[in-house]
């Protein structure tokens, strides 16, 4: 926790080695949060390339009210959700459905899936309704508390909890599912 | 089906495999971005230790770690004063004028960088002062105008900085303030430094018309208040102070200090254009703060004591994960710009031999003190961190993990033992 404040003061004060750290610490962390809401790799790396690029150019805007992480993944979140919303807007004109199916399709080597049950999960993730979704993985991968997933979402704890527990039942019935297939 | 903890220890485990070179591409852009964006440095950071300009909770906890750090150095290095005569009288008409001002012109330069900056300093015979500084930055050929309020009836020190439109104040207790007041290189500051060297009489000349007596000290031991130039402090390779005294008024016409420090730093400052008696009120040093400023900084500095310079390590040991290096004023110094840069990096500067040298000087100044920040941690409850000798004969021991102790020498040629 001290680090992470120690860094992006660093970073204020014009530190590019603070800002390698930062990236090497959380780049891989924030790409895996963005790639499980996505559902797709290379939008995920995309989303994160852009994140750090406007992250680092404008420094002085981060104000850190929790920790850094918890505020990463929030940036990384509000982007994906644009970009969802984007890629509805596509496909609801029409624009690049094939493209924008979820999959893993695109890239899955990239994918560290070493065995048929995390394809399974990830196929079962792409399918929970978004908000569900968003709170699994920022709960279990970002790292969020409830109380700040709570607050990004804004809704209250209970309901985040909520989110949670049924998309954890969700996921269950859809693994079910599959393996009575 | 799994329990649900597996699913959650499965959506843990999602993880992904990223291409190195894209990565080094990916940080590279990053880093480009930032740097093109990257908003022209002040030079801030390289300001001393009472003007650090402190944006944060953690820069003020550094600024006061270090003022703390500071002040005990100080108290191992302080030299005593001694007497002189004919400068002697020079002071004690100082102290019977109503209150002066003078120009004051300085010039500090750093491995060939030099920074010049000129005020108009006022001083009160309460010893309120009112410094009125332009100053040139090196870097980008800016002025800057910055006014300094002492302020001696509030225990405090005010720093307002026009462009950034912004201030400081930092509070003081009694001891601390008066401290300070030595570090502002004032006349007669001047002079009780020069009195406790070895100095000559230059004889008579004239300077403006006016008939004056010339006094001047070479010796090595001057150690002039300098405030704002912490680093000037400690070895000096060559020192030249002159002062002129009016032979009919016995108060002062021009002075003139040329330091240069075994390191190469070099201070050179001219005082002149002395209004004596000028008539100076309250409202002539109440701070001119502009609505719009902001106030950055409100620190009120911890008295010096063995509690406070332990809390300060404790802090700094906090804050940089281990103590700083090394104890002297010269060092504090650097540390000082490591808490504000925390360039952990570049913190491996010391050569060896600035290291010993570092510590020849303690030596010298005969107070054995020992620090042992370079291979002493936080949690090394047995270590010796800092030692000094007290007047009894016995050690004061602040150990690793900051406890206190007094040692008789043999326990601490024990302690000390590799």
């Amino acid at each position: 926790m001290i680090e992470d404040k120690l860094l992006i003061w660093r970073l204020k004060r014009g530190s590019s080695n603070a800002l390698c750290r930062i990236y090497k610490k959380y780049k891989g962390n924030l790409l895996r949060l963005a790639a499980s809401l996505l559902s797709d790799t290379s939008a995920a790396e995309d989303i994160v390339h852009d994140f750090f690029v406007s992250f680092a150019q404008s420094p002085e805007k981060i104000k850190l009210d929790g920790s850094l992480k918890s505020y990463l993944a929030t940036c990384i979140v509000n982007r994906v959700r644009n970009a969802n919303k984007t890629r509805q807007r596509q496909e609801t004109t029409g624009l690049n459905k094939a493209e924008s199916t979820v999959s893993n399709s695109k890239r899955p080597e990239q994918w560290i899936i070493d065995s048929e049950q995390l394809r399974q999960l990830n196929d079962a993730l792409a399918q929970l309704p978004e908000q569900q979704r968003e709170v699994i993985i920022l709960h279990l991968q970002g790292g969020m508390k409830f109380k700040a997933i709570a607050e990004l979402q804004g809704v209250s704890i209970n309901t985040v909890q909520s989110r949670y527990r049924y998309g954890l039942d969700r996921l269950r019935s859809i693994l079910d599912s599959e393996v009575k297939l | 089906m799994r329990p649900e903890d597996s699913i959650e220890k499965l959506i843990k485990n999602i993880n992904i495999d990223t291409n190195a070179k894209i990565d080094d591409k990916v940080l590279g852009e990053v880093v480009e971005a930032f740097e093109k964006s990257k908003v022209k440095k002040t030079s801030a950071t390289e300001q001393n230790i009472g003007r650090v300009i402190m944006k944060s909770p953690i820069t003020k906890l550094a600024a006061a770690v270090v003022i703390i750090i500071a002040c005990l150095t100080g108290l191992f290095l302080w030299k005593n004063t001694g007497s002189g005569i004919a400068l002697a009288d020079v002071l004690t008409k100082i102290e019977q004028v109503t209150g002066y001002r003078y120009q004051l012109s300085s010039t500090i330069t750093r491995q060939q960088t030099s920074r010049d900056w000129t005020s108009t300093v006022f001083i009160s015979r309460d010893n309120s002062m009112k410094m009125v500084a332009k100053m040139v930055d090196p870097n980008n050929g800016e002025i800057k105008h910055e006014d300094t309020y002492f302020l001696p009836q509030q225990n405090s020190i005010i720093f307002v900085m026009h462009e950034p439109k912004a201030y400081i104040r930092l509070k003081f207790d009694d001891n601390e303030m008066e401290n300070y007041r030595e570090k502002y290189n004032d006349p007669r500051i001047i002079i009780k430094h020069i009195l406790s060297c070895d100095h000559t009489s230059l004889g008579q000349s004239v300077i403006d018309g006016i008939t004056v007596e010339g006094f001047q000290t070479r010796d090595l031991a001057y150690n002039g208040g300098f405030v704002g130039h912490a680093d000037l402090r400690g070895q000096a390779d060559k020192v030249d102070v002159k002062i002129w005294v009016d032979i009919n008024t016995f108060l002062p016409v021009r002075s003139e200090e040329d330091i240069v420090t075994k390191k190469g730093t070099r201070l050179y400052e001219v005082s002149s254009d002395f209004k004596w008696n000028v008539v100076l009120d309250a409202a002539d040093f109440e701070p001119d703060i502009p609505d719009d400023y902001t106030l950055e900084v409100d620190l009120t500095v911890p008295p010096l004591n063995e509690e406070t310079a332990i809390k300060g390590l404790r802090i700094f040991a906090d804050l940089a994960g281990d103590y700083p290096d090394n104890f002297d004023r010269s060092t504090i110094n650097k540390e000082t710009k490591r808490l504000i840069r925390l360039e952990k990096d570049s913190l491996k500067h010391l050569t060896n031999d600035e290291r010993s040298r570092r510590r020849d000087q303690l030596v010298e100044d005969k107070k054995e003190t020992a620090y042992y920040g370079e291979t002493v941690g936080p949690d090394d409850t047995n270590k010796v961190l800092l030692r000094w000798k007290l007047d009894n004969g016995q050690y004061r021991v602040i150990f690793g993990d900051l406890s206190i102790k007094n040692v008789t020498p043999e326990e601490l040629a024990e302690l000390e033992k590799p």
